[in-house]
């Protein structure tokens, strides 16, 4: 799959602090692009940087192989977005803003501002002014207008702000539907994780205006995972079922081997500890043997969240 | 260019849908009418003659009508005593060859003069007589017939003594006649009533131009016919031989300008105003002719400069009828017309400031802005086809202004003059139509130079209120205050170097149109400025200079609003 969006080492300072450094970030055609980061992170910086809004102090960006700062306007008519809120001009009806919009791409017709109309549901209030949208509309609307001429790339910052579930997940379908059918490429930034975690092929995440990992939603989620962590629920005698299980584990380990941590969870009561799935029914026959009776055992993900909080050191909040 | 284009229409659609924009574009209309209804309005109620300098009747008539009263009152008294003279001498006395034959009225006066002499000399007789008999009746007191008849005695010889003493009072008068007589011919010729001599002559000439004049006045009156009326004025102009015949050709002239300005019902005010100027006209004509003031001195060449200029001014006014110099648009109408302009221009002026300063803050404040960066296109376009959109409004306010005043002045009563002007060392006759189209082009200027200085704000605080206020501030308050604070410095240093301050504030009142038009010659100051400045390079009151700076001002924000919107981050 080509990049839709390469940026190279773009760097951006606000005065003389550094918002943005060396930051490396590529979008394919046909994925969406998870862009997420604790608050004050850079993500909207590197957005509006992409777009055009800010100028950089350095770096490359190239969207469909266009280079921003030589081939400007070719670069920015393969681009739709929607950068924090989807303002346009709310005295005018929906229709007139996206017509307004249209003649800047030039080419495009009537038939294609009604389709994406009806793509985002709008078709029904349409010729109402802007002003008059509630903030789910205004979201739809600026939907509409940065896939009316047919982008290559998508770039969408909080696009989930205002809506409710039903539009969210309305939202969810179409940029699936655009970017695996007509082979969109989308960079989304959202602080709905779990919206992300169902939507994103990859994320990249972002603190203090680095990079700091760029991998696929399974790949991420497996990095955490590592050795899986399993929950037991030994009824009354969780302190023998830790003796048993830390026995067990113990009489396998080679030769200098740590022995991993087995726990008990103070408010559940129940025992915590990593293994390989493959042992875990010896482990229970040996529990089962000692007479510790095993009423449940679970195997325990990280959540893209966990993920998150866990590479970006927790603490911060997620933007 | 074709997405410039787009640009460019969607601008133009933000524009013509915006409220702010229909309310005072209306208002520009509103204002201008309102001010032409008032000027037809006035214009109704002065025909109606509800105000008291309108008088009834057209002032020619009245004018006519003192001219008859005067006349006839001279030829009433002239035709009386040429009654007079018909009856002594009969109507054709002293005519020969069809003319008056002055040397034969004078023969005969002395004539007539002998024969007094002879009647007093026969008188002076009739009392040597009288008084011989009453000698000899006092001495022949004892005479027959006396005593026959006493009475009768008596009575003759009282009659003798009333009439020695009659022919006595004679004789002094033949002594004085007798003394008098070398001068008889001179003394006549100095006495008008009977026509002798030059000035008999001349007032002959005059009685018979009246008397033949007097049925034309009663035409003039009956037709109301102004030509004859001045073609009459020409003949007596002409043949006034107290004139000189510089001073006829020149109040020959001021005849037939008066001829040409004249019309129906004018206004006292309007006549006036015609008079008044001929009157200048004819004055200065005349100090030119002379070369000297009225006092006999010298005229100076810098004033001879300014009679000239005044002189080719007030006659291509008086000429074409230009409004203040008496034609056929009055102060009035030149007031309503300036207001009307005026009113136009402001309200149009406060629109392009609100709309300069719209342009781009509001863009920010709405979030707008994102919609047109994120679009394909070059900030540069963004902001020329803004640039493009406020100079296209203003170019519809000003067509809008020019159209309504049009509109104004058809509809209104207050019609099309020609107007005139000093520019540059002489005197300028513009068509209304072309005068009126670059007073509003200089208005465009003014008026866009003052929407990009909102524009700069707009784009640099990129807050629509702030812009407003602040443009409002500079552009209304500020500048006329400082330039007020300022001039007082006039008065300190003698020259208006620190009074030229306001011209680095925004041109609200730079008034190019009424340095290039209003430049009347009124005082020294303005010929000054009109002399020195040539093509308006006077520091002043020059056009050159003031078309400059408003052009060098607007630049200059320009400049500025570009580097602003386009190299600012978008935050």
């Amino acid at each position: 799959m080509e990049n839709v969006l390469r940026v190279k080492g773009l760097s951006k300072y606000f005065g003389k602090r550094k918002i943005l450094d060396k930051i490396d970030l590529e979008v394919k055609s046909g994925e969406i692009m998870g862009f997420i980061g604790p608050n004050g992170a850079g993500k909207t910086t590197a957005i509006k940087t992409i777009l055009g809004f800010l100028s950089d102090d350095g770096g490359d960006i190239q969207i469909c192989g266009y280079d921003v700062k030589k081939d400007y306007e070719k670069a920015m008519g393969m681009v739709g977005g929607i950068v924090e809120n989807p303002d346009m001009y709310k005295q005018f009806s929906g229709t007139i803003n996206l017509q307004m919009y249209a003649r800047t791409h030039g080419n495009i017709s009537q038939e294609r501002i009604d389709e994406v109309v009806k793509m985002v549901g709008l078709e029904n209030r349409i010729n109402d002014k802007v002003k008059k949208y509630s903030l789910g509309m205004k979201q739809r609307l600026g939907l509409a207008i940065a896939i009316l001429h047919n982008p290559r790339l998508l770039v969408l910052d909080e696009p989930t702000n205002g809506l409710d579930p039903n539009g969210i997940r309305e939202l969810r379908e179409i940029l699936i539907n655009l970017s695996h059918k007509t082979g969109i490429g989308v960079l989304i930034s959202s602080h709905q994780l779990a919206e992300m975690e169902n939507l994103c092929d990859r994320a990249t995440i972002i603190a203090n205006g680095r990079v700091i990992c760029e991998k696929s939603l399974s790949e991420l989620t497996d990095m955490l995972n590592g050795e899986p962590t399993f929950r037991l629920d030994a009824g009354a005698a969780p302190q023998r079922a830790i003796q048993v299980i830390r026995g067990f584990i113990e009489s396998g380990l080679a030769e200098g081997e740590t022995a991993p941590r087995v726990t008990c969870d103070a408010e559940t009561g129940k025992v915590v500890f990593s293994a390989e799935p493959q042992i875990i029914p010896s482990i229970v026959r040996a529990l089962v043997e000692a007479g510790v009776d095993v009423y449940a055992i679970q195997k325990e993900e990280y959540s893209l969240e966990e993920a998150f909080v866990a590479i970006t050191g927790g603490g911060s909040q997620i933007a | 260019m074709h997405k410039f284009g787009s640009l460019y229409r969607n601008e133009i659609t933000k524009t013509v849908r915006k409220p702010v924009y229909i309310v005072i574009t209306a208002l520009v209309l509103a204002s201008m009418l309102l001010v032409g209804i008032i000027a037809l309005g006035a214009k109704l109620l002065n025909s109606a003659g509800a105000f008291d300098y309108t008088p009834d009747r057209s002032v020619y008539v009245e004018q006519m009508e003192w001219n008859e009263n005067d006349y006839r009152s001279i030829l009433s008294s002239l035709e009386s005593e040429m009654k007079a003279f018909e009856d002594t001498y009969g109507g054709d006395a002293f005519v020969k060859d069809g003319k008056f034959d002055a040397e034969a009225a004078i023969e005969d006066y002395r004539a007539r003069l002998m024969d007094d002499l002879i009647w007093y000399a026969d008188s002076l007789c009739q009392r040597a007589w009288y008084l011989e008999s009453l000698k000899f009746k006092i001495a022949d007191i004892d005479d027959e017939e006396a005593e026959k008849n006493p009475a009768g005695f008596i009575d003759e010889t009282r009659e003798n003594l009333a009439g020695a003493r009659a022919y006595g009072r004679t004789k002094a008068d033949l002594d004085k006649l007798l003394k008098d007589y070398p001068t008889v011919g001179k003394t006549v010729a100095e006495y008008p009533v009977f026509l002798y001599g030059e000035r008999g002559k001349s007032t002959l000439a005059e009685a018979e131009l009246l008397s033949k004049n007097i049925e034309k006045y009663e035409e003039i009156l009956a037709n109301e016919d102004f030509d004859l009326y001045i073609d009459l004025e020409n003949e007596t102009v002409k043949s006034d031989p107290a004139l000189s015949e510089s001073q006829k050709k020149i109040g020959v002239e001021t005849n037939e300008i008066l001829k040409k300005l004249y019309r129906p019902n004018m206004t006292s005010v309007e006549w006036n105003e015609v008079t008044s100027a001929l009157s200048t006209l004819n004055t200065n004509k005349m100090l030119l002719d002379a070369g000297t003031d009225w006092e006999g001195n010298k005229l100076s060449p810098e004033t001879v400069t300014k009679y000239r200029l005044q002189v080719e001014e007030l006659t291509k006014g008086l000429e074409y009828g230009a409004p203040g110099y008496g034609g056929r648009q009055s102060v009035e109408e030149k007031v309503f017309v300036n207001l009307t302009l005026s009113a136009g221009m402001g309200v149009a002026q406060v629109l392009l400031v609100i709309m300069g300063a719209l342009l781009v803050a509001e863009e920010f404040q709405s979030g707008s802005i994102k919609l047109l960066i994120i679009a394909p296109v070059r900030r540069i376009k963004i902001f020329s086809a803004k640039l493009l959109m406020l100079a296209t409004m203003c170019a519809f306010e000003m067509l809008l202004v020019y159209f309504t005043l049009l509109f104004v002045c058809l509809f209104s009563g207050l019609g099309f003059s020609n107007m005139v002007f000093t520019f540059a060392g002489s005197a300028h006759v513009m068509n209304p139509f072309l005068y009126y189209f670059i007073y509003v082009l200089l208005g465009f200027v003014e008026v866009f130079a003052a929407g990009v200085f909102a524009l700069m704000l707009s784009t640099m605080i990129r807050n629509a209120g702030g812009a407003i206020s602040i443009s409002m501030v500079l552009v209304y308050v500020l500048q006329s205050s400082v330039t007020s604070i300022f001039m007082l410095t006039i008065g300190f240093t003698g020259n208006y170097i620190f009074s030229n301050i306001y011209k680095v504030l925004p041109p609200a009142n730079a008034d190019l149109p009424s340095k290039l038009f209003g430049t009347s010659i009124q005082s020294d100051l303005d010929l000054n400025a009109i002399l020195n400045g040539g093509f308006g390079l006077d520091i002043n009151n020059g056009f050159a200079v003031s078309l400059l700076y408003v052009l060098a001002f607007g630049a200059l924000c320009v400049w500025a609003s570009y580097e602003s919107f386009i190299k600012r981050d978008i935050k």
